[in-house]
């Protein structure tokens, strides 16, 4: 079995999001990753993908803790995590900042919470910073790793929230003292859709907590941005990792592009190679 | 209320519909923008289809490219969840419910939807006709001469040339407008043995491959097409050439025209 080995001080390691895309470049490119990021949703539908860390180390991502929200995950689902943590030996669990489950609308318990299939970015608010800081101290005493925390992207203004994107992070980190995934693609988007300047909103997150960094494409259509992970991660979203760079080197860089069935290799060659180079600077 | 949307588009429909729904819910109606909710309903459901995106690659490559992505999804949800509540989740299952849904969406006088329909259609052909037919027989009266598609055939009239459209998309950075539109016809045939066929046709040739069925002996065929004045000597020649291709086999001892 193969596991991540972080040197201190050492260049950001680059990784892959598993998916299609990620057997094939393997099969050519083996020496170009450092990593697959795998899902803890993947290892528990399809136990064959734990296989891949006979070839490469594995990072472990995860969309089913609904830090944000109000139902929490079962007993067993913490347990089978926490098996996958201790096999992967993963140095961190990502997740999202989000909820992938909620209460039935009205309260109605004999319906049981609505499950979906894509975390869903929170209210931005005081209550939900709290609830956070709630979850995540319950969370976090089931891993022997620390959880780090994915901003979503926000397509449209919540209901009852009350600050931005960049302040609600810089809250979460604050008050749970959490580290975090900055999924750049996600801010991009989320600065784009809520009429704010990325870059300026980018300085105002507590980018020395970043980790990891997640870099995926994005689309826009019907008048607003959209994650995209089976586009090329686009210009603009390395200019603004370029501006975070300038302040940060995180200690980990994943390409999302799990939802591509395939991808021209040279596409992602060459941005991993651009990658390396922009972040060694 | 965001959650309970994005799981059941037809609930967005109805606080479209009925602001005082929201209301009763303690929700200012102006404050919820419903519009980009179903818009974020509609990226819920293309995700679902992630697991199809290895068998339309070009279908998503084209919606993605006219921006048509998140509308067209966004109006498939009610139809799709209603598909999944009868358990209709599995991969081919899910190409039939988008093909369906994109046959009924697309409008003739539409062209960028109809090419979205075509590329639809025959990436969900190519699907269909992956794994080879099994060889079958057709209980047919034997004193009859009755002509059957060998194996599987599926005839599709079209706005492009899919292959071409095809070769366009893959650049690196596609030009759709140099995508041909026009008419085109196309045979897809998968016999009990040997690989997918991609055949392009007259019109005339696949109004023909569609009347046969496996029931209709040639001269009721004829009869059909030709009235008392009988088969042609252009049919039989048709026939025959339809056979010697490969495309028709015969359910009788003695085929007319082979
Ligand atoms: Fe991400």
């Amino acid at each position: 079995m193969e596991y991540l080995a972080l040197e201190p001080g050492g260049p950001p390691l680059v990784g892959l999001a598993n998916g299609p895309v990620v057997e094939p470049f393997l099969a050519r490119h083996d020496r170009l990753l450092d990593y697959v990021e795998v899902s803890f949703e993947q290892l528990r539908h399809n136990p064959v993908a734990a296989q891949l860390q006979e070839q490469i180390p594995v990072l472990l991502h995860c969309s089913s803790m609904s830090v944000a929200g109000f139902v929490p995950p079962t007993d067993q689902t913490l347990e089978a995590i926490a098996e996958h943590v201790d096999r992967t030996r993963t140095p961190w669990i990502g997740e999202h900042l989000a909820f992938i489950s909620a209460d039935a609308l009205g309260g109605d318990d004999a319906v049981g919470p609505t499950e979906l299939t894509y975390t869903v970015c929170p209210q931005l608010s005081e209550e939900t910073v709290e609830r956070v800081v709630v979850n995540l101290s319950c969370l976090r005493t089931r891993f022997s790793v620390p959880i780090i925390l994915e901003n979503s992207p926000q397509y449209l203004a919540l209901p009852g929230s009350t600050m931005t994107m960049a302040a609600f992070v810089a809250q979460v980190a604050q008050r749970c003292d959490v580290d975090l995934l900055l999924d750049v693609t996600h801010f991009l988007i989320t600065a784009n859709n809520m009429g704010l300047d990325p870059i300026a909103s980018v300085h105002e997150l507590p980018l020395e907590r970043v980790v990891e960094v997640h870099l995926s494409g994005m689309s826009q259509q019907s008048g607003r941005w959209w994650d995209d992970h089976a586009a090329p991660v686009p210009d603009a979203v390395f200019d603004l990792l370029r501006q975070i760079r300038r302040r940060i080197r995180p200690k980990a860089v994943t390409f999302e592009y799990n939802w591509a069935p395939s991808m021209p290799e040279s596409v992602i060659v060459d941005q991993i190679i651009f990658t390396r180079d922009l972040l060694a600077v | 209320m965001v959650a309970a949307g994005l799981a059941d588009p037809d609930r967005l429909r109805a606080w479209r519909d009925r602001p005082d729904l929201l209301a009763a819910l303690g929700l200012a109606p102006a404050t919820v923008d419903l519009e980009a909710l179903e818009d974020f309903a509609g990226l819920s459901e293309k995700i679902r289809y992630n697991q199809c995106r290895g068998d339309l690659p070009l279908t998503f490559r084209l919606l993605s490219l006219t921006q048509l992505e998140i509308d067209l999804f966004r109006q498939y949800a009610p139809q799709s969840l209603a598909r999944r509540q009868l358990g209709r989740v599995s991969t081919s299952e899910r190409l039939d419910g988008l093909l369906l849904f994109v046959e009924a969406w697309t409008s003739d006088t539409d062209p960028v939807r109809c090419l979205v329909r075509d590329v639809l259609r025959h990436e969900h052909t190519i699907a269909s006709l992956r794994s080879a037919p099994v060889a079958s027989r057709v209980e047919v009266s034997r004193d009859l001469v009755v002509p059957r598609h060998n194996g599987r055939l599926v005839i599709h009239r079209m706005t492009c040339d899919p292959r071409q459209v095809g070769t366009v998309l893959r650049d690196r950075h596609p030009d759709l407008t140099q995508i041909r539109r026009g008419r085109w016809t196309f045979g897809y045939h998968r016999s009990t043995a040997g690989p997918l066929r991609i055949l392009e046709m007259e019109p005339g040739i696949g109004d023909l491959l569609m009347t046969i069925d496996g029931r209709r002996s040639f001269d009721q065929i004829a009869a059909d097409l030709f009235g008392d004045a009988g088969a042609s000597d252009m049919l039989h020649a048709a026939f025959a050439q339809l056979t010697r291709l490969g495309l028709l086999v015969w359910d009788a001892p003695e085929g007319v025209a082979s």
